[in-house]
């Protein structure tokens, strides 16, 4: 077994038959137990990037390996329980509880006939005290704001008890409260040896987060590697393509653009 | 949990299927006694009786024309209990004929089963296109239903003999027949040997209201109508024209276009008579060469209209004949016929016709 | 110990079972309501039955307990299954779609249904499987025709895209029922165009209930199997597929499941609108937004419904009142109530 947990080979993706390639021989391997992150500009492929690891969208050429298994030999369950998205927002039509929300991530255990269980149920309820919402159980949804709604969607995810984890721009909508709250339940899931990939637009939040950073640009890999390799000035400054210096500073990387 | 609900579910389905499955043998299995006889009504099914029905329900729209059908027929009013509401003034023909007609149950329009059933009929007559609805109702009532068309002249013959074997009457259907038969004979008699360009171009409309304009409409082919212009030696400009099964509208444009030599009227609400009157002042109608040549004609009617496949239609296709014709027709007294056809039908004597039918008769009167 | 995890957990949980208890005891109320409507609806009608409750054998009452057995009792039985087959079948489309405002009939399901059913009568064969099968077909098509028309149309969201698409070709079939009924013989053919378009139970004995009840019931069978899973097809497609769904099949399996009880019943009874609409938000109302609680009261209120208003169109007049205007009427106000009334919150 390889460090990598999923591995992306010669990848090429368009999103209709005879319509430009998006991605193009693309090969990544993102590392086991790490946090990382898929840091590019808007349209640059990071969310195609993300459902085609997922196993959403199918590629053109290549092959995605999760566990060095391609992901087509899995089962449909089997991926569920092995990998969970949790997507940028979602919109929520009925009111369910926010319990009963999150009850939804118990399906890859559960066979297409039959109802969750009180073990199920708890393990829901377990994930909403881990993301800090279990006063919220008995609450619709619909009521939530915004950080609590992706906190309820990373419960559910929880739910699921995934390997890996995968975060669509998870903090785009956030508030500096919640961003912090969501960095801190990043980082202690990742002591928990949960394995995540994140998509990110903020080079702030990779700088923050991330144990290996994926730069991509246009549908390319611009470099990859652990953070403190790929996060340099000039690295950041080729995929912006404006002056950008990352500074050391307390013991942390900040990022200055302005 | 799991699968007990829908198992269960299932279970209950299967039991429902079941019953139905030994209610419906149950219900072919009636109907085998030996003795009594058998009725073969227009649908062709063979209905079983014990004995003539003494409590006989005719529902359905239009069902005067199977009333006055029944009525020629001796001693049926005590054997009808109950008959359906229509407009068109029928009930005042069958109260003349039916001195306990008011106590009749009338019916209203579309009555349900139920409302039917709670007459405790031992027969319904219905026209054929209630078999699917409230005639199989019935059926499954085990109460016996005979379908009757009326619709044509060789269905109205054969189903008055239908009657007539089903009230054990068949000297009398045959009569009854012969008299319809002969009616149609004597037309056919004298339009015999017209050469086509003398027959004579015939537009017959059915003017209803609706809203504040009229509306004018055309017969299908398969109606009495059409063929009642073909018998009477015309020729029906509109065949072909209709492309549903009951009337169609036309619009004034189109009748300039056939350019009829004879126009027809009928109106079943409002006065036909009326009807011509108003249009011969019509600014666009005038123009119409049928209303010039003054052969635009009210349809003649007494209690009903005499176009429909009612009983009277004998008497409209005499009465159109003389107006297609009047030379071939010159000795056709109208008023002894309608007379005659009263006496014949209903055994009503002449003091009925001089009371009843004279006053009301109407459309291009005789 | 009051903030131990495992503790807290527990009790979250037997709460959540104590919900469920009361659910199930709700549920289990309103089926024993059905049977007492089924009950009652057999012993009232237009016919008075009640010499046949007191047990003489007169020949008089053997023609009430034909009544009962043989028009009453095959037609109950009908309204029931038709009341459940579309208010799941609205349920279902509601979920799938994540959409409240959906039913089969705005999808031209139900117009497809008729156009298939009448079409199979007057040119193929009035064979009841064929019926069935063609007006499924056409309700397929018609299902099929409004998604694609929607996601052809450039603006506007989904909602509206969706139901504009339906508008369109629910009109293209209703057209084509309309010539239809104007060609076929009304005599053997086809029946009233009102029966059509408004529906009716008139006339249903025990060969249409044994036509419709297979598909009734097996389509049925299958949502109530996938009760809970049906929720998870609420979600987005990358969400449900994440949480290990194959998306499109399930859906599709679903859906056939939803329209083919619809097909049958519309080509036996014609369409009824408004149950499918309406059933399902009162169904919602009292149980909770989980499908799991949520479907088995719709099917059992949508029963219930269909129930009482064929009741009242056999009974309120001497005629027959066609089935689809009483279940607009009560609909609409049913669904007039929810609305105004602010928030009235039922079970949780």
């Amino acid at each position: 077994m390889t460090g990598a947990i999923l591995r992306l080979e010669e990848l090429s993706f368009s999103y209709a038959r005879d319509a430009a390639l998006v991605l193009e021989d693309l090969s990544l391997d993102l590392p086991r137990g790490g946090i990382t992150a898929l840091l590019g500009a808007n349209g640059a492929g990071k969310s195609t990037l993300l459902f085609l690891c997922l196993g959403w969208l199918r590629p053109r050429a290549g092959l995605v390996l999760l566990h060095d298994r391609p992901l087509a030999q899995y089962s449909r369950s089997e991926t569920g329980r092995q990998m969970a998205l949790v997507p940028q927002r979602e919109h929520i039509t009925f009111d369910y509880s926010v319990l009963e929300y999150v009850l939804l991530g118990r399906v890859p255990y559960l066979a297409p006939l039959s109802q969750p269980g009180s073990a199920d149920y708890t393990i829901a309820y377990s994930s909403l005290e881990r993301v800090g919402l279990a006063a919220l159980a008995r609450r619709p949804v619909q009521t939530l704001s915004g950080g609590e709604r992706q906190l309820a969607l990373i419960a559910r995810a929880l739910a699921q008890q995934p390997r890996l984890l995968l975060l669509d721009e998870p903090t785009s909508h956030l508030d500096l409260h919640n961003k912090a709250n969501l960095v801190a339940l990043v980082r202690a899931l990742h002591r928990d040896g949960v394995s995540i990939v994140l998509t990110t637009h903020e080079p702030e939040l990779a700088a923050a987060l991330a144990t290996h950073v994926v730069l991509l640009d246009q549908g390319r890999v611009l470099c990859s590697g652990p953070a403190s390799e790929t996060l340099t000035s000039e690295h950041l400054g080729q995929l912006y393509r404006i002056p950008i210096e990352v500074v050391e500073f307390a013991g942390r990387r900040v990022v200055l653009w302005s | 949990m799991n699968t007990r609900l829908p198992v269960s579910f299932l279970m209950i389905a299967c039991g429902i299927s079941f019953l139905a499955c030994s209610r419906g043998v149950h219900k072919s299995q009636l109907g085998s006694d030996a003795s009594g006889y058998t009725v073969t009504d227009a649908l062709g099914r063979k209905v079983h009786f014990q004995q003539p029905p003494r409590r006989i329900v005719i529902a359905g729209r239009a069902l005067f024309m199977i009333a006055d059908a029944l009525y020629m027929f001796p001693g049926v009013s005590e054997r009808i209990v109950g008959m359906g509401k229509t407009d068109q003034g029928a009930q005042e023909f069958i109260a003349h004929i039916d001195p306990g007609f008011r106590n009749k149950v009338l019916l209203l329009e579309g009555a349900g089963p139920e409302q039917i059933a709670s007459l405790r009929p031992d027969a319904a007559i219905l026209r054929s296109d209630l078999s699917r609805t409230t005639g199989s109702s019935l059926e499954s009532l085990s109460i016996p239903v005979v379908y009757v068309d009326l619709e044509t002249p060789a269905q109205y013959s054969r189903d008055l003999r239908t009657l007539g074997e089903l009230l054990h009457q068949s000297n009398r259907a045959a009569e009854i027949v012969q008299y319809y038969q002969a009616g149609v004979q004597r037309v056919r008699d004298a339009v015999a040997g017209l050469p086509d360009q003398r027959k004579q171009r015939v537009l017959l409309l059915y003017y209803s209201q609706s809203q504040s304009a009229g509306i004018f409409n055309i017969p299908p082919d398969s109606w009495m109508q059409t063929t009642m212009v073909e018998m009477a030696g015309g020729i029906p400009i509109w065949k072909s024209a209709n492309p549903g099964k009951g009337w169609s509208q036309v619009s004034l444009e189109q009748i300039f276009a056939w350019d009829p030599d004879v126009i027809f009227m009928v109106s079943y609400n409002a006065k036909s008579a009326d009807v011509v009157s108003r249009l011969n002042t019509d600014r666009d109608w005038q123009a119409v060469r049928a209303l010039k040549t003054g052969r635009f004609y009210a349809f003649a009617g007494d209690f009903h209209s005499w176009d429909q496949p009612d009983s009277r239609w004998i008497l409209g296709l005499t009465w159109m004949a003389q107006r297609l014709y009047p030379e071939s027709f010159k000795k056709l007294d109208m008023i002894e016929i309608v007379r005659d056809f009263y006496r014949t039908a209903y055994g009503l004597d002449d003091a009925f016709f001089e009371n009843a039918v004279k006053p009301i008769l109407r459309g291009e009167a005789p | 110990m009051n903030g131990d995890p495992a503790f807290l957990a527990d009790a979250a949980v037997a709460t959540q079972e104590k919900v469920h208890r009361r659910r199930r005891q709700i549920l289990i109320v309103l089926f024993s309501s059905l049977l007492v409507v089924f009950a009652g609806s057999l012993f009232l009608g237009r016919f008075p039955a009640y010499r046949f409750l007191a047990g003489s054998h007169s020949d008089a009452d053997a023609l009430a307990q034909r009544l009962v057995w043989n028009l009453r009792l095959p037609r109950c039985i009908v309204a029931v299954a038709a009341g459940m087959a579309l208010a799941s079948a609205g349920m279902i489309f509601q979920t799938i779609f994540a959409n409240p405002l959906v039913e089969p009939g705005l999808l031209s399901v139900s117009q497809g249904a008729a156009f298939g059913a009448a079409f199979s009568i007057v040119a193929i064969s009035s064979s009841a499987w064929i019926v069935q099968s063609c007006a499924a077909l056409c309700a397929f098509a018609g299902l099929g025709a409004s998604y694609l028309l929607a996601r052809s149309i450039r603006y506007g969201g989904w909602v509206l895209r969706l139901i504009l698409a339906g508008i369109a070709v629910s009109a293209m079939f209703s057209a084509g029922l309309g010539i239809l009924k104007y060609m076929a013989d009304p005599l053997k053919e086809l029946p009233e165009i009102t029966f059509w378009l408004l529906g009716s139970l008139a006339g249903m004995s025990w060969t249409e209930t044994l036509s419709i009840l297979p598909a009734v019931a097996l389509g049925m069978a299958y949502m109530l199997a996938m009760r809970w899973r049906i929720n998870v097809l609420s979600l987005s497609d990358e969400a449900a597929h994440s949480l290990g769904v194959s998306v499109q099949r399930e859906r599709m399996l679903l859906l056939v499941a939803a329209v083919v009880p619809t097909a049958a019943v519309i080509s036996a009874a014609g369409m009824i609108g408004w149950v499918g609409l309406m059933v399902p938000h009162i169904g919602r109302r009292m149980f909770g937004a989980d499908t799991r609680f949520a479907l088995p009261a719709t099917i059992l209120l949508g029963g219930m419904f269909t129930l009482l208003c064929d009741d009242l169109a056999r009974m309120l007049l001497p005629g027959e009142i066609p089935l689809g205007i009483l279940t607009s009427f009560a609909g609409a106000l049913v669904f007039l109530i929810l609305i105004s009334s602010k928030g009235v919150r039922w079970q949780r």
